[in-house]
């Protein structure tokens, strides 16, 4: 090439690479890096939890600590892994899949990315400021008038998640604009990949969802200083609106977690099936009307608070109700594996679990939607697992589908399919060992957020925590993994996976289409 | 993508411009859409007594308003590169401003920055004498590499 | 279920993986695992669990068919046995079809679900009523009918739950005063909370109710059989809320009428006990007592624990007595520090204070009487 190469002051490197860049790559890198430590932040604080569980008693932490425990756990692995995970995959593949340049806004991109450190740091900083009370530890729903007892710990978490919030809204703006001002022609809505319509809907639900869990926050906090009573009884106030405001956000959040996932698998699937996606229509159809629905749902989470029956039943149709769409998505997936020619890369391994286990999820969310049933499981193990169900062996093991999809990608080098197979059926034995008996410890009696339980529960617990440290260690092999291939190996096609299409596949040569052009001459 | 024509009289012109899927009538939908959505859930609350989220809800609202009007205000920007006899003019147009570069043919240089890694992004300079403006800096990487090419051609012809 | 666990002072890692080691034999045969919902003693429950069983069997039937599918698939269609890709992507019957079943599934389900809500929800034509608050970290229980009131909290000492005894049989699930119900009877429960949210739950009688600070929820039951029946608190309430059990003790209609009368005697006795002049050591036995409710928050020797204070030398406990009878009595607002007044009686409450003057290094000197309790009320 006749182009002349310079090196010198090309591009910042090191730290202010990092700090001020506005490429979606980077961005979607540093989303996803943040994702992976703060994994092992949560992670180490279930490992806290579950070496506590381990026998009955109390053994390593006093009940005050574990309660902070169970609640950054929370906040972290929503907050801190997931959310940034997903937005990570829309940073780096929306553009690519859409044959757009960059995200529409690439300097706000920076923007919301680099809130999530200081956010994070304010929220976890909580945990050494034991003598004024230590973290939050009301558990993440923060009902309050408990919230209200906090330390300062509680108005810290207040703090940090307006920060997470805005670093979202800014996050689904972006997404929104990207989608639809960055298309390239041709890339009509029907045409998108399934991720980026699940992405689109997501953006849509976290616009309409932050400023409510804003405002619930901001209640709390002026609750707390400022003498206003929105949530305390004593004083004209409602301790269950908190619940409603807060689950009117909680609700579409939790289809926020899990909506980019779908998309993933849909990418994933089609690909080593080798046979294109079933029922595309459809699956649009099904995600748009998972997300209107999750709207009308919230009191799901609340049926035990003494609703009148007639909104308990309409909560309880209504969430049934979501069963349909989500149906649809699983049977579309299984008949696009059907007469496909299969492999089993790591992704469709990860994509396949995703498949059964989140359907065991959905399964016993169906359960949780009949009242009746409801009232004996709300607040038990049985929903631990259920949303462990969801959110780790659905929306992480998503994840990893897509981390493993698209990691050649990114890297340019192929990962080692060995340690990959070693890492998922590690992590299968080990999710699974620690989620399943919470079906049966919730059944049996034991309701959720204790640090010590009755002599029966010793048994399912103990298989509990041998399969949360066997989970828990063995997702080092996935950072040995993401190392080796970001070091090197065997270099990556364009296409990387046999039966992959789409743009994101075919970018490096030729171009999808040219964003320049030769007008007519000036003069 | 093709210069020839242009090419006959000495001169040549390119115009670099990212292409924009949203209409201005699509902005509007869509503002009216994430605005009015947010705001029934905002009002609907305050109803219900917890006013706190209408504020927020106003704030968001204000957010995609302004980020609207900046996405409205930059649908046109474009770069337009006019190779003459013996200059080389710039417009680069964005936002409501306007840039103007000009450089003499014969000094001017094209480099093309590339960070090693096959993902990352590459950047395109023009400019002589120590004075270098970026190009392409909206759209795609492999445009930029054939606008790069193209530029070089142009200047050496 | 009678298993006791002795204590092993290896530390937790080794302790782990034992557990690992323990994972690998196969303990199935070992304990007897409960796998479903406790046995049902009231109408109520046996509806919930029919409901459930009917609900759990549906959801595996149709898990068995639609992954039967994709695992015929994943054996038959793979690449490996040379199986070329079909190129469908779309089928108008099948997606109807799919859509249409499920949804007619859930209309079967939702129609008995609907029948067994409306039944839990009817409180009407109760024979007794009780009401039920709920405090950080134990139970208030009031019987208006028969004029009686009491305090049910954990009875499981600490020793037990820090490992330097053996844990009993009833570990956690046991409490000092269990509440006392007729079986064959509608007992209505009035369900409220003192201080924040908590949730009444009995499993085997198909009762979970939130107790909610300025709200009044009902529910009801009708116990079919007599025995002990345990139950916890279900809402996140605060640092013990693993540690405020429920014990429902319902027997004959005779035993709970012999019951009221001796819960009678009791408490007129406990008010004679208040006029007299106490001893400091009688005072500092009590108190000792006492204590162990304090001591949840404010350590067993009066240390503090985390965000909560210490009473060790602190401002309180050997400052002016009228602030220290303030606190006790009346709590501090917003914290978990609670209006014991409410809760305790004068005797305890002056031990109690009397303890805490007097130990863990404070040397006031003080002996509280009942009386200047009353006095300070």
């Amino acid at each position: 090439m006749a182009t002349a190469t310079a090196h010198h002051d090309a591009h910042p490197t090191g730290i202010t690479r990092w700090l001020f860049t506005t490429n979606h790559k980077d961005i979607g890198t540093l989303y996803l890096v943040f994702s992976l430590f703060m994994f092992f932040v949560g992670g180490t604080m279930a490992l806290i939890i579950r070496a506590e569980l381990f026998e009955p008693g109390l053994q390593i932490t006093n009940p005050h600590f574990y309660n902070q425990m169970l609640t950054l756990h929370a906040l972290v692995m929503i907050f801190g892994v997931i959310m940034p995970a997903f937005v990570g995959f829309a940073n780096w593949q929306l553009p690519m899949m859409l044959g757009a340049p960059d995200m529409a806004l690439p300097r706000m991109n920076n923007w919301s990315f680099w809130i999530l450190p200081f956010a994070f740091t304010l929220l976890l900083s909580t945990v050494f400021m034991q003598d004024q009370g230590g973290g939050p530890a009301g558990g993440w729903t923060m009902y309050p008038p408990l919230a209200i007892q906090g330390g300062i710990g509680t108005d810290f978490t207040i703090l940090s998640i307006h920060m997470m919030g805005i670093s979202s809204v800014l996050g689904a703006i972006n997404v929104i604009a990207t989608i639809l001002n960055m298309r390239a022609p041709g890339m009509t809505l029907m045409k998108m990949p399934l991720f980026v319509w699940t992405w689109l809907i997501t953006a849509f639900l976290l616009i309409g969802a932050m400023p409510v869990l804003a405002g619930a926050v901001t209640m709390l906090l002026t609750d707390r200083h400022f003498g206003t009573h929105f949530f305390d009884a004593a004083g004209g106030g409602d301790p269950v609106l908190f619940q409603h405001v807060f689950w009117f956000f909680g609700h579409p959040e939790v289809y926020i977690l899990i909506l980019p996932a779908f998309g993933i698998i849909s990418q994933v699937i089609p690909t080593f099936s080798r046979k294109p996606l079933f029922g595309y229509n459809s699956m649009v159809y099904a995600t748009a009307s998972i997300a209107f629905l999750s709207h009308v749902v919230w009191a799901h989470h609340m049926f035990t608070v003494g609703m009148p029956v007639a909104g308990e039943l309409f909560f309880m149709y209504a969430t049934m109700l979501i069963a349909v769409p989500t149906g649809v998505k699983i049977f579309n997936w299984i008949a696009t594996m059907w007469r496909g020619a299969l492999t089993f890369e790591t992704p469709m391994l990860f994509a396949i679990a995703f498949v059964i286990l989140f359907t065991i999820g959905g399964l016993s969310g169906l359960m949780l939607a009949i009242v009746p049933a409801d009232f004996q499981y709300q607040d038990t193990y049985f929903v631990v697992a259920h949303f462990h169900y969801v959110l780790v062996t659905g929306a992480i093991v998503a994840i990893f589908a897509g981390a493993y999809f698209w990691l050649p990608k990114w890297t340019g080098h192929m990962y080692n399919e060995r340690l990959g197979k070693w890492h998922f059926w590690l992590t299968m034995i080990g999710m699974n060992l620690t989620f399943f008996p919470m079906h049966f410890l919730g059944l049996a009696g034991m309701q959720r957020r204790v640090p010590d339980y009755a002599l029966q529960f010793t048994d399912f617990n103990q298989w509990a925590s041998v399969g949360a440290f066997i989970f828990g260690f063995s997702q080092l092999l996935f950072v040995i993994l993401v190392i080796q291939a970001v070091r090197g190996g065997k270099r990556a096609t364009a296409q990387v996976w046999e039966g992959a299409e789409g743009l994101e596949w075919t970018l490096s040569s030729p171009p999808p289409y040219h964003s320049f052009a030769t007008p007519p001459v000036v003069k | 993508m093709n210069a020839g024509a242009a090419h006959e009289s000495g001169s040549a012109s390119l115009v670099v411009r990212p292409n924009r899927s949203l209409s201005v009538a699509g902005m509007v939908v869509l503002f009216l859409a994430l605005s009015l959505h947010a705001a029934a859930i905002g009002v609907w609350f305050t109803l219900a007594g917890a006013w706190m989220i209408l504020p927020f809800t106003m704030l968001e609202i204000l957010i995609v308003g302004l980020l609207c009007g900046w996405i409205y205000r930059h649908r046109d920007d474009c770069e337009l590169i006019t190779v003459e006899a013996d200059r080389i003019h710039i417009l680069k147009r964005e936002g409501n401003g306007a840039s103007r570069y000009d450089f003499p043919r014969y000094w001017a240089r094209v480099h093309l920055d590339r960070r090693s890694g096959s993902a990352s992004p590459t950047r395109l300079r023009i400019g002589s004498h120590g004075r270098y403006v970026a190009l392409g800096e909206h759209i795609n990487d492999a445009d930029r590499v054939l606008l790069a090419q193209e530029l070089t051609r142009l200047l050496r012809s | 279920m009678c298993v006791v666990r002795s204590q092993s002072r290896r530390g937790v890692l080794s302790r782990l993986i034992s557990g690992i080691t323990l994972a690998a034999v196969p303990v199935l045969a070992a304990a007897d695992y409960q796998l479903n919902l406790p046995p049902p003693v009231s109408y109520i429950a046996r509806r919930i669990l029919d409901l459930h069983n009917l609900i759990f069997i549906i959801c595996v039937v149709i898990f068995v068919i639609v992954f039967g599918f994709m695992f015929y698939a994943m054996v038959v269609h793979r690449k490996s046995r040379g199986h070329k890709p079909a190129t469908f992507h779309d089928n108008m019957t099948f997606e109807v079809v799919w859509t249409v079943i499920p949804f007619l599934i859930l209309v079967g389900m939702a129609i008995p679900s609907t029948a067994t809500l409306i039944e839990m929800t009817d409180v009407s034509k109760a024979d007794m009523t009780v009401k039920i608050t709920g405090y950080q970290w134990k139970w208030k229980y009031d019987y208006p009918d028969q004029d009686l009131s009491f305090f049910s909290s954990l009875s499981t000492p600490r020793d037990q739950i820090e490992g330097k005894a053996q844990k009993g049989e009833y570990y956690l699930h046991e409490v000092d005063n269990p509440v006392v119900l007729p079986v064959g009877k509608k007992v209505r429960f009035l369900m409220t909370g003192n201080d924040v949210i908590h949730s009444w739950w009995v499993p085997q009688l198909g009762i979970k109710t939130d107790a909610i600070p300025g709200f009044i929820n009902e529910t009801w039951t009708n116990i079919d059989q007599p025995g002990v029946y345990r139950g916890v608190c279900a809402e996140l309430c605060g640092k013990d809320h693993g540690f405020m059990p429920i014990v429902v003790n319902a027997v004959s209609q005779e035993e709970f009428d012999k019951w009221v009368v001796a819960q009678k005697q009791k408490a007129s006795s406990d008010a004679a006990s208040a006029g007299k002049t106490w001893t400091r050591d009688e005072l500092m036995a009590k108190g000792k007592q006492v204590f162990q409710t304090c001591a949840a928050c404010h350590g067993p020797n009066g240390e503090g624990i985390g965000p909560f204070p210490k009473l060790a030398g602190s401002k309180i406990a050997t400052g002016p007595l009228k602030d220290h009878l303030n606190i006790v009595l009346h709590g501090k607002p917003g914290t978990a520090m609670q209006a014991f007044g409410t809760q305790m009686n004068d005797v305890d409450l002056a031990a109690v204070i009397t303890y805490e003057r007097n130990s863990f290094g404070n040397k006031t000197g003080d002996v509280v009487q009942p009386a200047q309790v009353k006095a300070a009320r």
